[in-house]
């Protein structure tokens, strides 16, 4: 989850300000498009496709379940990890790389940007100075409740690939009725989420004056 | 004044879903929806077998009896598609409803009432949020079974706080507005405000919301068939059908592939159905605003 | 060539995909240290002009014919990285709304210091400071790093006015473009940062366009005065011709229509509204509302006609002379009457800021009082607290006599009927989903517990009485103008048949030649009705012509209340002498309208 989590931030935001920079022009279509099917899908029927297209039908390249030996440091054991990242990335990132799109195509079209452009500054400042930082806030929020979800996807992804984590045992609680176990999960995947929360709130405050000057 | 009225012709609501339609993708997604929707509600009426009833051997290669081979317990394949989306449907729609007549009616009070009340809903739904809708549905399938009933209702709140959030934001710009103003000093009461005055102009973003809740509860609902907690055996289900077949993935995949394909596309068909009409109210919503 | 800095000929934008132009056959000439006035109603493309002047359009606009030349360079066929080098040292930009358009997440500071920093980076980074400081100091900004370090929500409306004047004089352009940089700011900000301009441009000999709606403010600032409609330049000259000898139907409408602070004349609105770009019609776009328009007005664009030396008029009848009638002054006289409504000793709080604080007010059956005073004042609280609608006001609002609850939910239905709101902004005040006739038929409804039908029969006199025609009834809010939209509110609130109907800034979000249609309607209704009125206002003109009364506000308390004429002509407070003296007007300029008295 954290190896998702790692690729997806970086990743949809590169999307997302890329689809908006060309926004209209063909590879915003096709971002727009693929994000539009990604999002859509759940994320067992993604782990199942890549499954099927990378383990058992098409190619013979990546084990479809994950078989972690616990003695072996997580690095040697990639291959093990990358389908399941991989999933939960697919089935993350479109929805992150529409948020930090729409966010950019909003403050691109602010006044401020155009002042800044009719200030003569040049296309890469107005992007990143001007911009981007703006752009960001909706994406950290929306970027926390992402995670937030990742906790909760990986339950179901964790089954798909029998990955032997958290999400694992919480179904293996819950059709053996182990009441307490399910609790103190769902509390921890909770607390996940609390965390993701606040982080957010003081990225949120960092990145905005407005919120942490006072008015004169 | 006529050329204004004839030229820049005010598109109304029936107008949305007609616009929504001038893209390609969404005619493209509403007929992706219709067709898997038609399978799921008439299959049962065309399938060559009961959903139950052993035709052949386990995990069989696709003959012209079972159409895609028959399953791990040799019932046909086929029919079991056929007979199994029905559940599905109709499970996320009496889902999607009852999390947006939840979330709408929250978010509504929110954004009229504000003050504390306001706060207090709002932090509440905050809290919700804090459950990953699927963590949420398996606490509860631990404590009461797993019933059909509670995996609506569940699945159903589980988007309340969103719809809220969601209905609060655009509503609360709509109730800052000076006709709203107008009907309190008319003395017009909270829930004719509410209803006639602010409903009508928020309704583009919350049909909008439906779209996206319905793919998230297809997505939902099938995921909790799949894991093994929703529809039981021996009754078919997508979901369930995917979970039964998995381990013979490399045997026999159309087991598999056609649920999966099925749920896919019906997703992704709601989702571009969804994008079209929220690009469609964009343009309406602006026309009302100018 | 000339001397002139800027030229600008043949310039036409349109909308991108189609052949309807935004404005077409823009040409004028602006020198060296001169600013020029463009002036227009909204919808009228002078904002096109002076953003096509820095090579810029709107998204959904092109640019398609025309040559802008800024010391003999085409600023319209220079490529993308020439214009980012154009926009700074050659042309520079002060925008509309400053609260907008500075970064909210940068510091002034960096967003100043960028333009020399892109612009002239040969400077080392102590020559900037030294820049930035000298900057400061002319766009009169307290020097400092405290300055330079804050981000622009810290500062007030005015301070960030001039911060956006810093960053376009940092580079010392040719041309200015100012795009109503004073509308949203009080008068007293607006004739310092005027004061700025004039000096700034001077100083530096930059050329300024100073796009504005505000005719009084373009004739106490511009030499050279442009006025577009629909389009179009329809007449050009210098301020004293423009302004004193106006030569279009269209100027001289428009300058009948402006407010006079010194209460010689009354106000007189143009019939009609401008057309959309997409519903000009051939020939002069004025014709329609034009009472002298003939034949060859309706089929041919009239050419330019020079009236007298650089002062050019486009109009087939540019030859008539005829003076048009002064407008009667409306206004009646001052006499006591019973009082309606009081109000003692009323203290009111906008969250924790107290914001009125012990209002004395009385309110007089058939009279109507102006409330006068600027943006934070408490004039619009006031209001609300009067008809009800800001809850948790101290002292209880008395009504004939009686007192009524702070909230209008618990007002009993008859002194909600007796107290109409009409509100300031048309386009927020209707909903967008209802019909006119339903808007309208809501109050019959409502108080006169009339079936749907029955109201719907009444709405079309309803409607008639504000001079909208029944037809009306059917269409939705965003079919009509904003001076339709202006007058159904009022209809709706005349609806309840009221005795005080409470008018908050009903005109400042429409044109001038709209406003002063309203206000006629306010007055002839007023007459006809027996109605009071509250009228609420920053626009000091707008009430010498309606008002019998005026109560003056400031920092939530009323400073100055007498008759009309004793507070203009007599103030006795500071603050309204210091109103009246930063207010503009055409005081300065001979105006024949005037002289034909």
């Amino acid at each position: 989850m954290l190896a998702a989590a790692l690729i997806a931030i970086p990743a949809s935001i590169l999307i997302g300000v890329a689809g908006a920079v060309r926004r209209d022009r063909a590879v915003d279509h096709i971002l727009s498009m693929a994000s539009l099917v990604l999002a859509a899908l759940p994320d067992f029927v993604i782990g199942i496709l890549l499954v099927m297209l990378f383990a058992t039908q098409v190619f013979h390249v990546l084990p479809a379940v994950t078989m972690l030996d616990n003695d072996v440091p997580i690095w040697r054991q990639a291959a093990q990890v990358i389908l399941p990242a991989v999933t939960l990335d697919i089935a993350v990132i479109p929805y992150m790389a529409r948020i930090m799109r729409a966010s950019m195509i909003e403050v691109l079209e602010s006044e401020y940007v155009q002042m800044a452009r009719l200030k003569g500054m040049p296309p890469a400042r107005v992007i990143l100075r001007h911009a981007l930082p703006n752009a960001m806030v909706p994406f950290i929020q929306v970027t926390a409740l992402q995670l937030a979800w990742l906790a909760g996807g990986v339950v179901v992804v964790e089954f798909v690939f029998r990955f032997p984590g958290i999400g694992q045992a919480l179904i293996d609680a819950v059709a053996n009725r182990d009441l307490p176990v399910v609790q103190t999960l769902a509390l921890l995947i909770g607390a996940v989420y609390v965390l993701l929360n606040t982080l957010a709130d003081v990225a949120t405050i960092l990145l905005t004056p407005r919120l942490r000057t006072a008015h004169s | 004044m006529s050329a204004v009225a004839t030229i820049e012709k005010p598109v109304r609501h029936a107008g949305l879903l007609g616009r929504a339609l001038s893209f390609r993708r969404a005619q493209l997604g509403l007929a992706t929806v219709v067709a898997i929707a038609a399978i799921a509600m008439l299959g049962p009426l065309v399938a060559p077998h009961s959903a139950t009833s052993f035709v052949g051997a386990p995990y069989g290669d696709p003959t012209a009896r079972a159409l895609f081979g028959t399953d791990g317990l040799g019932r046909d394949v086929f029919s079991r598609f056929l007979w199994g989306g029905r559940s599905i449907l109709a499970m996320s729609l009496a889902a999607t409803v009852v999390g947006l007549a939840a979330g709408i009616a929250v978010g509504l009070t929110a954004a009229y009432v504000r003050g504390w009340a306001d706060e207090v809903l709002m932090r509440l739904m905050d809290v919700a949020l804090a459950f990953p809708q699927i963590v949420l549905v398996l606490l509860l399938v631990a404590t009461l079974g797993p019933q059909p009933w509670l995996i609506v209702l569940t699945v159903g709140l589980g988007h309340a706080p969103r719809v809220a959030r969601v209905t609060r934001a655009v509503a609360l710009e709509v109730v800052e507005r000076d006709f709203i103003k107008s009907a309190k000093a008319l003395g017009e009461p909270a829930w004719r405000i509410l209803g006639a005055e602010v409903l009508p102009n928020i309704s583009s973003p919350l049909l909008v919301e439906f779209g996206l809740r319905l793919t998230y509860s297809i997505g939902a609902i099938a995921a909790i068939g799949f894991i093994g907690f929703g529809v039981q055996p021996p009754a078919a289900d997508w979901g369930l059908m995917i979970n039964e077949n998995r381990i013979g993935l490399s045997i026999q995949p159309w087991s598999v592939l056609l649920p999966v394909l099925a749920i896919g596309l019906l997703t992704v068909g709601m989702n571009l159905f969804t994008d079209g009409i929220a690009r469609a109210s964009i343009g309406i919503d602006r026309g009302a605003a100018q | 060539m000339t001397s002139a800095t800027v030229q600008v000929a043949g310039l036409r934008v349109g909308l991108a995909g189609s052949a309807l132009d935004i404005v077409d056959g823009i040409g004028f000439e602006i020198a060296a240290g001169e600013v020029a006035g463009l002036v227009g109603e909204s919808g009228s493309g002078k904002t096109t002009v002076g953003l096509a002047l820095l090579g810029h359009c709107r998204n959904g606009a092109a640019i398609t014919a025309g040559v802008v030349l800024i010391d003999g360079i085409n600023v319209l066929h220079a490529t993308a990285p020439e214009l980012q080098a154009l926009r700074g040292p050659a042309v520079a930009y002060v925008p509309q709304d400053p609260g907008t358009a500075l970064n909210p997440a940068l510091r002034v500071g960096e967003q100043i210091a960028e333009m020399l920093l892109v612009h002239v980076p040969r400077l080392d980074a102590r020559e900037r400071a030294a820049r930035l400081a000298e900057l400061l100091q002319e766009v009169r900004l307290p020097a400092g790093d405290a300055t330079l370090r804050r981000y622009p929500h810290q500062f007030s409306g005015g301070q960030q006015q001039r911060i956006a004047l810093a960053m376009a004089f940092a580079c010392r352009p040719r041309l200015i473009v100012l795009d109503e940089p004073t509308t949203g700011l009080d008068v007293t900000t607006q004739a310092h940062i005027l004061d700025t301009v004039r000096s700034l441009c001077a100083l530096h000999g930059s050329a300024a366009l100073y796009v504005s709606h505000d005719l009084a403010v373009v004739a106490g600032l511009a030499d050279r005065v442009m006025v577009m409609y629909s389009g179009r330049i329809i007449e050009a000259g210098s301020s004293a011709q423009v302004f004193g000898a106006p030569g279009h139907p269209y100027t001289q409408h428009l300058l009948r229509a402006v407010p006079d602070p010194a209460g010689h004349r009354g106000v007189s609105g143009i019939p009609g509204h401008a057309p959309s770009p997409s519903s000009r019609p051939d020939g002069c776009a004025f014709a329609p509302r034009c009472d002298r328009a003939s034949d060859i007005c309706r089929r041919t664009v009239p050419p330019a006609t020079m009236r007298a030396a650089g002062h050019r008029v486009h109009c087939w009848h540019a030859d008539v002379t005829e003076t048009l009638a002064i407008p009667a002054v409306l206004r009646g006289g001052f006499t006591a009457r019973p009082a309606l409504l009081a109000v003692q000793g009323l203290d009111a709080s906008y969250g924790p800021a107290k914001v009125l604080h012990g209002i004395d007010l009385v309110i007089q059956q058939g009279e109507c009082l102006a409330l006068l005073g600027e943006s934070g004042s408490g004039k619009t609280t006031l209001a609300r607290c009067i008809a009800g609608l800001h809850p948790g006001h101290s002292a209880p609002v008395r009504l004939h006599g009686q007192s009524l609850p702070c909230s209008v939910r618990d007002r009993k239905q008859a002194a909600r009927q007796a107290i109409q709101y009409v509100f300031q902004n048309p386009y927020a005040s209707l909903n967008p989903r209802r019909t006119i006739g339903e808007i309208v038929a809501r109050p019959l409804q409502v108080f006169f517990r009339l079936s749907a039908n029955e109201a719907a029969r009444k709405v079309g006199a309803a409607l008639e009485r504000v001079a909208l025609s029944t037809a009306m009834a059917r269409r939705y809010p965003d079919q009509l103008s904003g001076g339709e939209r202006q007058r159904v509110a009022v209809a709706r609130a005349l609806a309840a048949e009221p005795e005080l109907l409470v008018c908050d800034e009903i005109t400042s979000a429409l044109d001038v030649s709209v406003q002063a249609a309203i206000m006629e309607l306010l007055v002839g209704l007023r007459q006809s009705m027996g109605l009071s009125m509250l009228f609420v206002t920053h626009n000091l003109s707008l009430v010498r012509g309606v008002a019998d009364r005026v109560a003056v506000m400031n920092a939530g308390r009323i400073v100055e209340l007498g008759p009309t004429a004793e507070v203009f002509d007599a103030p006795r407070a500071d603050y309204t002498r210091e109103l009246l003296a930063n207010t503009p007007g055409f005081r300065s300029v001979p105006l024949t309208l005037d002289a034909a008295v």
